[in-house]
């Protein structure tokens, strides 16, 4: 994030602070898809997700007056959504189910073919493999671009500990890919193209 | 398989091309607004601070006790004076009657009535008297 970009939050939060919901509407939009695809993988279900991705805007506006302007906002963001689910698993303790998260609700069957083709994708392989830990920490590195202190602090676990665990969750992933003699996808966009 | 290979291979998948519906938007926006409180001013938290308000609650409360404090104590010039309601205990039955006595004799009553009522008292009194 540039330095104006993270000056414009700044300005953002302070509005949406002061009760402005048109700056943090502005904030909703620059988050919500990378938080989406954050609890779309992690949720039960595509609507597990979309639920828990609404509470946790609303936790957010909610406590925002209570934001530390030296940790950044997405890590604080992050760790309000890992919050949330752990609070919507605890509610719903059942197995993890990943079936309709990469169809979308209005694809056609052509489309719903190509879909069921990209299911091989490597997270899906990552999702069946690896633990929750291991899977959250290298989500948050290689999509989110985080830091491994920004980890940490979201999954409130040292930062030598996210370390060895990307570690370890790589070696079990490219384990997995000899055995299976997978290749990792390309996205939908390469598709198309 | 470097670092790079893991970086192409875990960001170009379908799972990190999904986007929020424009539907889904408006739900978390509605919810969102649905959450201020109508009437509500989202600035006072930010003028009275949690310390803030706990120091006030603490003035509150001193105020209150102080006050409940200096209510509770019996003015006057008697011995007892400064003790409680609760320190302080409530006359008895025999007392009353006898500053009853007292007030009959100097009241302009009739003599007859008061006596009468001087005796019910004391019957009322023996019947209720835990001694006997």
């Amino acid at each position: 994030m540039s330095a104006l970009q993270l000056k414009t939050e700044l300005e953002l939060i302070d509005r949406a602070r002061a009760g402005s919901v048109d700056a943090f509407e502005q904030l909703v939009i620059n988050y919500q898809d990378r938080l989406y695809r954050f609890l779309l993988v992690r949720a039960n279900s595509r609507a597990d997700a979309e639920d828990i991705l609404q509470d946790t805007f609303v936790a957010v506006f909610k406590y925002l007056p209570g934001y530390r302007k030296k940790y950044r906002f997405s890590t604080w963001l992050f760790t309000i959504a890992m919050r949330q689910l752990g609070r919507q698993r605890r509610q719903y303790s059942e197995s993890t189910v990943l079936t309709d998260y990469i169809a979308s609700p209005h694809a056609g069957p052509e489309q719903l073919g190509i879909e069921m083709e990209q299911r091989a994708s490597l997270w899906q392989t990552a999702r069946t493999c690896l633990g929750e830990a291991q899977f959250t920490a290298l989500w948050l590195f290689y999509v989110e671009d985080m830091r491994l202190v920004e980890i940490g602090k979201i999954m409130k676990r040292p930062t030598t500990w996210v370390k060895v665990n990307l570690m370890r969750a790589r070696r079990r992933l490219s384990k997995e890919l000899e055995m299976h003699h997978l290749k990792p996808i390309v996205s939908r966009k390469e598709v198309a193209l | 398989m470097n670092k790079i290979f893991w970086k192409d291979a875990l960001t170009n998948t379908p799972e990190t091309s999904v986007e929020v519906s424009a539907e889904l938007h408006q739900d978390i926006m509605r919810a969102v607004r649905l959450a201020v409180p109508a009437g509500s001013k989202p600035g006072f938290k930010k003028a009275l601070p949690a310390w803030g308000a706990a120091v006030f609650a603490m003035l509150v409360s001193g105020v209150f006790f102080y006050h409940w404090g200096t209510t509770a104590v019996l003015p006057g010039s008697t011995p007892d004076q400064g003790l409680s309601h609760i320190q302080n205990p409530a006359p008895s039955l025999e007392q009353l009657a006898d500053s009853l006595l007292a007030l009959s004799k100097n009241a302009p009553v009739p003599e007859q009535e008061l006596r009468k009522e001087l005796e019910r008292l004391k019957s009322d009194l023996e019947r209720f008297d835990f001694r006997s």
